[in-house]
């Protein structure tokens, strides 16, 4: 059976799109058949941030309606070929998704995949819910601020109330904390929460800690999840956050303030 | 040296079980209904059986299903989760069966012996159980302890709100809104273990709480209609 793993966080622009990209294809480059799926619908960006925009004909729509079979919809990564996105359509909206045409989609992914990432769209709305409603765990992807600590909350509230775990009454959703564009220098200097203090507001176990990089702007922007990066910071400790999502021990590295070298204080940079 | 063991008298409270009916069929429809409303608040709670509807009335009202099955009975709450620990008021072939059970036979109070035929109803004041809540009580979310009180293990975020009939007591972090005395009676309290809160309303009085600094105990009462806080301090 694969496991479903939902990326979500209440709160927009906070890198759920950018994690579910790395995530699915970190897991894909430690030898696991994944599947990453867009639940935006109506604001299709999965696909562009994995660099297949051009070969999407058939979406999850499409499927859900029967207009499709799943395995022309789904798409093979150039990269890694455990890899598969299910894109979604740009031309619909949410109410385009049930539990039931979701459901029948999901039961069919367990067939040939290992693992089923859910990219979330923003907000409590039926989107968010359809993304959340099958996950067995979920990433919940949080920036170092307080609106987006709060709305974090929120989302662990819908999990705990109307997931399919809370409402059959089975193990709850086992919920990972992902802290993304931290910066030790400004939380040094007061202005961005630590890692204790939304530990600490949110109660549920640290998977990972992402560092600000200008690295996940550029990758987003060639298309290329930023974990292939090995040079990057960002694309680093993406690698280090699927190890421990999938049971390794790593610690938590880029927790120092990075020194600027002379050369780059007098240029810029 | 002191001695490895003693024996001591001591009282406690415990939950009454109380059968209407010998019809363990039914008693096991309901108990699966209720079991669900009320999600995990009783798992494992120790229970005192409470036949005294049962042997205090007329023996042949029930005669369709015949006398109650303790056994079955027993094994019908240890089935769900709830561990009774013993039985009150029962006929002595009951007694017998509840301690081949396991059970400890319990006497009532002289006062409410067996032959006196009081109703039962009217021997206890009506009450709610207090409503336990044991995971964080996230933003958004409400929780509401109908007819009594309410007490939360867990931290209770901003964004929250707890309410209750009755008092609330806070033992996480209080970082929400709490409101006691949600019906309206003023003689309801509010506890917190470490206080943080944006606000508390008792029977419609509140006040609201600038973002602080770490969190204190506090306790809120009201006085001439004034909601009052106060730092906890135990008298040791």
């Amino acid at each position: 059976m694969a496991k479903i793993i939902v990326v979500t966080s209440g709160k927009g622009g906070v890198g759920k799109t950018t994690t579910s990209a790395s995530i699915a294809a970190g897991l894909a480059l430690q030898g696991h058949a994944t599947v990453v799926i867009d639940f935006d619908v109506g604001l299709r960006n999965l696909d562009l941030i994995m660099g297949c925009e051009r070969r999407v004909v058939y979406d999850m729509v499409n499927v859900i309606q029967g207009d499709a079979r799943l395995h022309q919809a789904l798409i093979q990564d150039k990269r890694c070929d455990k890899l598969h996105i299910l894109p979604t359509s740009q031309t619909r909206d949410k109410d385009a998704l049930d539990k039931q045409g979701v459901g029948q989609i999901l039961d069919e992914l367990q067939q040939s995949f290992d693992y089923i990432i859910c990219d979330s769209p923003a907000g409590i709305e039926r989107g968010a819910l359809m993304a959340l409603y099958y996950a067995d765990e979920a990433v919940i992807v949080t920036n170092p601020e307080v609106s987006s600590v709060r709305d974090s909350d929120r989302i662990l509230g819908i999990l705990h109330a109307k997931s399919r775990r809370a409402e059959q009454g089975l193990a709850p959703v086992k919920e990972h904390l992902l802290i993304s564009r931290y910066n030790p220098a400004r939380v040094a200097e007061g202005e961005m929460l630590s890692i204790e203090d939304i530990q600490e507001l949110l109660g549920i176990p640290l998977l990972g800690m992402i560092p600000e990089s200008e690295s996940v702007l550029k990758a987003s922007n060639a298309g290329t999840p930023v974990v292939f990066d090995r040079e990057s910071r960002a694309g680093q400790a993406y690698a280090d956050t699927v190890r421990r999502l999938l049971g390794h021990d790593c610690p938590l590295r880029f927790l120092e303030v990075e020194k600027k070298s002379l050369l780059k204080r007098v240029f810029g940079g | 040296m002191m001695a490895a063991f003693e024996f001591r008298g001591s009282a406690f409270s415990l939950p009454v079980f109380q059968v209407n009916t010998a019809d363990v069929e039914r008693i096991s429809q309901e108990l699966e209904q209720r079991l669900l409303e009320s999600q995990q608040f009783f798992v494992n709670a120790p229970l005192v059986v409470d036949v005294a509807p049962l042997t205090l009335r007329n023996a042949d009202e029930d005669a369709s299903v015949g006398p109650l099955d303790i056994a079955t009975l027993v094994r019908l709450l240890r089935q769900a989760a709830l561990l009774p620990v013993g039985i009150i008021h029962g006929t002595p072939a009951m007694e017998q069966a509840a301690v081949a059970e396991g059970l400890a036979v319990l006497h009532a109070s002289a006062q409410h012996g067996h032959e006196k035929k009081t109703p039962v109803r009217s021997r206890r004041a009506p009450r709610t159980p207090t409503m336990v809540v044991g995971h964080p009580v996230r933003a958004g979310q409400q929780i509401y302890a109908q007819g009594g009180d309410l007490v939360v293990l867990a931290a209770v975020n901003a964004g929250a709100e707890v309410a209750a009939d009755g008092d609330i007591h806070i033992y996480g972090p209080m970082r929400g809104k709490a409101l006691a005395g949600a019906q309206g009676d003023t003689q309801t309290n509010i506890f917190c273990h470490a206080f943080a809160g944006e606000m508390l309303v008792i029977a419609g009085h509140y006040r609201t709480f600038e973002p602080s600094h770490g969190a204190v105990p506090l306790q809120a009462w009201l006085e001439n209609e004034q909601l009052m806080v106060a730092p906890i301090e135990c008298i040791s």
